[in-house]
């Protein structure tokens, strides 16, 4: 009788003690990453921009300011709260950005300045052309919602047109895409379209029209998300691949 | 010996929940490489090196946790490779923003 009546103690105070050592833990640092999102959402430039993301992020702060059972649960929600509001100032920073470029595509531009040809305009593989090899021409390329090549473009499909004069046999694959925005058969004609407009470039450097193949892939291979206007841009491509 | 035929059957069913993978774990880990791939792109490694390598890293990590039958924390350690390559979509894409922007703004001959 002594011994059980021990057992039951023992265990009692076994059981109290890690009781006691099960706190509820909370991050320290719940401050500073609610002053990180507080300056954020004050920020004058980004105010009014991505504001699903800033949802996310503030309930994500929310979470870590809540005393949780485990210091692997609390460091995981620490590190989603500082995720969540870089993710959501990135994405702020992005749409401010699109409007900028909308108000600055409506000035006239300055007869002979010399530009830098844009990253999304025309990326080429680095190193030796050859067969694999996948020019990317960028949504900056063409006039906004329509197929024509700007002379931007004349430049920068030069090493392009050089390689398939030197190579009489290449062929290539020049294949249209588009974001998600309207439907997906307008998608597919513009995208045509786009590829069209290569394609009619290259004969009009002297390429022979059978060894130029078009397709037009619509919305169907997006490289980025279309749920942010920069993802949507970089979806807006055409991609050159020499096949032969 | 009556107990024998119950002590398997006990046994068998906690062996096997030890050994299946919690389908939110995998499904976690799903999620997370499939936003992977979609940060794979040479632009994304210009802008956001950093959060890939921390991506890769938590990813490899949640992998391990389901080895080793840890299926919260591998389904915590997926999440946070998720959200790392989702922010180095975002910065990407920022980056390529304010590129294009720049190029727009000297085409205009505007101050920058």
């Amino acid at each position: 009788m002594k011994t059980i009546l021990k057992t039951i103690a023992s265990s009692l105070l076994m059981l109290g003690l890690l009781a006691s050592c099960a706190k509820p833990v909370m991050s320290e640092r719940t401050v500073e990453l609610r002053n990180k999102l507080t300056q954020l959402q004050n920020n004058p430039k980004l105010k009014g921009y991505a504001p699903e993301a800033l949802r996310e992020a503030e309930e994500a702060v929310k979470n870590v300011e809540t005393p949780q059972e485990s210091t692997r649960m609390t460091m995981h929600l620490d590190y989603v709260a500082h995720r969540k509001i870089e993710i959501a100032q990135a994405k702020a920073q992005a749409e401010y950005l699109e409007a900028e470029r909308v108000a600055l595509l409506k000035l006239p531009v300055i007869a002979g300045a010399k530009t830098t040809p844009p990253l999304q305009g025309l990326v080429a593989p680095k190193g030796e052309m050859g067969k694999g090899s996948v020019v990317t021409l960028g949504d900056l390329l063409f006039d906004t919602g329509k197929a024509n090549l700007k002379p931007a473009a004349n430049d920068d499909l030069n090493k392009l047109v050089q390689y398939l004069r030197s190579n009489p046999e290449s062929k290539v694959l020049i294949q249209g895409h588009a974001d998600s925005v309207g439907s997906e058969q307008s998608n597919v004609v513009l995208s045509q379209n786009r590829a069209g407009s290569v394609k009619a470039h290259l004969q009009g450097k002297g390429i022979e029209a059978e060894r130029l193949m078009t397709r037009g892939e619509g919305e169907s291979t997006p490289v980025a998300d279309n749920n942010s206007a920069p993802g949507r841009q970089l979806n807006r491509r055409v991609e050159v691949t020499i096949v032969e | 010996m009556k107990f024998i035929p119950a002590f398997f059957i006990a046994g068998t069913c906690v062996l096997g929940a030890c050994a299946s993978v919690p389908a939110s774990s995998t499904q976690a880990i799903a999620e997370a490489e499939a936003t992977l791939k979609v940060a794979q792109k040479p632009v994304v490694r210009t802008y956001a090196a950093p959060e890939l390598v921390v991506a890769d890293q938590r990813l490899d990590g949640s992998r391990q946790a389901v080895r080793k039958s840890e299926a919260q924390l591998a389904e915590l350690l997926a999440y946070e490779a998720e959200l790392s390559a989702d922010l180095a979509i975002a910065k990407a894409d920022a980056g390529e923003s304010n590129v294009a922007n720049l190029d727009i703004k000297r085409a205009r001959g505007i101050a920058q």
